[in-house]
């Protein structure tokens, strides 16, 4: 009788009979969008999976502001399944470093940033599409999808920046971010760029001329690799990207075509690279990494290491 | 204590090494990495004069254990001690990582009572448990390493280590492998090929470790030197799925490996109590109340625990095995030269 007495009572206390939640009596938050005041207070505001509303409130931190936006509404509100992060200008990093640690918003969970009301963003009903929106984007090499992780592991460089989309009136672009706020914004053409520094641009048409016309160039898929090498007082980078793909029209010279294709993507890495380590002094494409895999210039830094960078492009198409 | 089978042993081992992979809060780099391997190299050889000592003919630990009593009850507060650290881990995670349950007393509680009942059914009811374990920790491993693979990126590994870091951390590791001591004991209970059994378990737990270091390494970045427990972070942001919460499995694994490592505690420093005082009853709950006792006042007195660990692994696994085997090695000497010398007496008194 003992023997039983015990497991049953166990059984009891551990199936999680106590303290339940219903998923009926949840609300799962699939947007958070957060602005900050200028007295440290964070108004928040959040969109939830299947509803038109959103919820608003507001506190010194993350999820104090979270919490008071649950008492608006009479459900148990769940972030663990947030898809996007909208954050206007404030103490980014200091948020980034609180979700991270806290564990209850995934890291995957992508990020955006706006120059505008977060709040405003959120309860517009485009925001609905805004995830499918970066999705897409990304897809195409227009712009680069973030998530916390990777923003944050950017921001702890040694530049203390981060490459982020920003979402504004304008529509959706690229940022350069620091612990505080927006840098400055790159231009579509940098924004292209970057994403080739990044790697990973696959199923994209790229037009060409050839000199028998234009015609279209289909990137299969791509990866891109950073090397860096000391030479005398100046690191070189070497950025080799391999390109698999093939030009629609089979009349035209596809000697012309991996030229020009080699062209304007050299270009559009060099403009990104211009903008953002020469304009910015920020690393947003994993240049310190690379630079520190090769053990060159260890303990250097950043700032000291910029005049020293020189550029080579090896751009590499096959079919 | 029951017997076990040798694959039992490995399976147990390897189950409590996990156990300390996930509840890590180091973060991993280079260093750590060679330093994990440079610690297995000696536990390796810190390993030979136990089994050295087991391959003896007639061995028994129980029999022949240096201090006799006083020696049981040191290992017996050795494994409470342990116990007390993996309390501990058990209310750091769950107070840090995003943990479902009401209070991390109240799951100290549950899990001491869920332990208490299962070291009550012996050993060999958790090593048949660590099977089952073995086989969650192929697949949260197998899990993680899949959802790793596209967001690992190779260029946060930075290969610099020097010598002084890698033995730093290879100290470090080698404060955190209690197992060692465990090995030891379970030798005795172990059937089998006890040989193959543990030179599989330090190869195997090095493995687990470097991947799971290469996973936190080129998964997290920079990230890792802010993650209070690097595994759970990385568990959280490697997952198939953008938005869905596969690191519940993990939640999982580290609740039944806690259960494991505690149960196997109760079960080893109870059963030396036992030997100690045979008259005494409620061995393992009194095991268990000063386990969570001394584990919260760690916590309360914020004490490392690590360098008393170190030095108890090196007298409990490395020193008292030594000595025994070479008190052994003399004693049949010495029984061999008497049995020599009263033949030879024999033979020339007929």
């Amino acid at each position: 009788m003992k023997k039983i007495l015990l497991p049953a009572l166990l059984l009891i206390l551990l199936s999680g009979c106590s303290h339940k939640g219903e998923v009926r009596s949840m609300s799962f938050v699939k947007t958070i969008g957060t602005d900050f005041t200028e007295d440290g207070i964070q108004n928040i505001s959040l969109r939830l999976y299947d509803s038109e509303n959103t919820l608003t409130g507001n506190g010194r931190t993350i999820f104090s502001a979270i919490e008071n936006a649950e008492t608006s509404q009479e459900k148990t509100l769940f972030s663990g399944h947030t898809e996007l992060f909208i954050s206007g200008e404030g103490n980014l990093q200091e948020n980034l470093e609180l979700l991270i640690k806290n564990n209850r918003i995934s890291p995957s969970c992508g990020f955006v940033c706006t120059n505008e009301k977060a709040a405003d963003i959120t309860s517009q009903d485009e925001e609905n599409s805004l995830s499918g929106l970066i999705e897409s984007n990304n897809r195409k090499g227009l712009i680069l999808k973030r998530n916390i992780n990777d923003v944050l592991d950017d921001m702890l460089g040694d530049d203390g920046m981060a490459a982020v989309p920003i979402i504004n009136q304008q529509g959706l672009g690229m940022a350069i971010i620091d612990s505080k706020g927006i840098i400055g914004t790159l231009t579509s053409d940098e924004a292209k760029g970057l994403c080739w520094l990044n790697g990973n641009i696959r199923e994209l048409y790229i037009p060409v001329n050839t000199g028998d016309g234009m015609t279209d160039f289909f990137v299969s898929k791509s990866k891109t690799k950073l090397t860096a090498e000391a030479d005398n007082d100046s690191i070189n980078i070497t950025v080799e990207i391999k390109i698999n793909g093939n030009v629609q029209n089979k009349n035209h010279n596809i000697s012309d075509a991996r030229r020009e294709i080699s062209d304007q993507i050299s270009a559009l890495c060099s403009g990104a690279i211009a903008k953002t380590v020469t304009v910015y002094g920020a690393d947003v494409f994993g240049l310190e990494k690379c630079i520190e895999s090769s053990g060159i210039a260890a303990n250097a830094q950043w700032k000291d290491i910029i005049p020293k960078l020189k550029f080579f492009y090896r751009i590499k198409v096959a079919e | 204590m029951n017997k076990i089978s040798s694959s039992q042993l490995f399976t147990l081992l390897l189950g409590v090494k996990m156990f300390s992979l996930i509840c890590s809060v180091q973060s991993s780099n280079a260093e750590q990495m060679a330093g994990a391997a440079l610690s297995a190299a000696f536990q390796i050889l810190a390993a030979i004069p136990m089994i050295a000592l087991y391959r003896q003919n007639k061995f028994s630990l129980s029999k022949e254990i240096l201090f006799g009593k006083a020696g049981k009850l040191l290992y017996a507060l050795y494994f409470i001690i342990w116990g007390a650290v993996s309390f501990g881990n058990l209310w750091g995670v769950t107070k840090s990582v995003y943990f479902p349950i009401d209070s991390s007393l109240t799951g100290t509680v549950i899990l001491a009572a869920v332990s208490i009942y299962a070291a009550s059914l012996g050993l060999k009811s958790v090593s048949r448990y660590s099977t089952v374990m073995l086989g969650f920790i192929i697949l949260s491993v197998a899990v993680m390493i899949l959802g790793a693979y596209p967001k690992a990126d190779l260029s946060n590994f930075v290969p610099q280590a020097s010598a002084s870091g890698i033995l730093k951390h290879g100290i470090r590791d080698f404060c955190s492998s209690g197992e060692l001591v465990m090995l030891f004991i379970l030798l005795d209970s172990a059937n089998g090929n006890r040989e193959k059994s543990t030179y599989h378990f330090f190869i195997w737990k090095l493995v687990l470790t470097e991947i799971i270091c290469a996973i936190e390494i080129t998964v997290l970045g920079r990230i890792m030197n802010i993650a209070e427990y690097p595994f759970f972070t990385a568990g959280a942001f490697s997952q198939p799925f953008s938005i869905q919460r596969a690191d519940s499995l993990y939640m999982i694994v580290f609740t039944m490996l806690c259960v494991m490592t505690v149960t196997l505690q109760l079960v080893l420093s109870s059963s030396l109590i036992r030997e100690v005082f045979p008259e005494l009853k409620y061995t393992g709950v009194i095991s268990a109340v000063f386990m969570a006792g001394l584990s919260a006042a760690i916590r309360m007195m914020s004490l490392n625990i690590f360098p008393v660990m170190g030095i108890l692994i090196i007298i409990l696994a490395v020193i008292i095995p030594l000595i025994m085997f070479i008190r052994r090695k003399i004693g049949n000497e010495k029984n061999t030269a008497s049995g020599i010398a009263a033949d030879s007496a024999e033979r020339v008194q007929s």
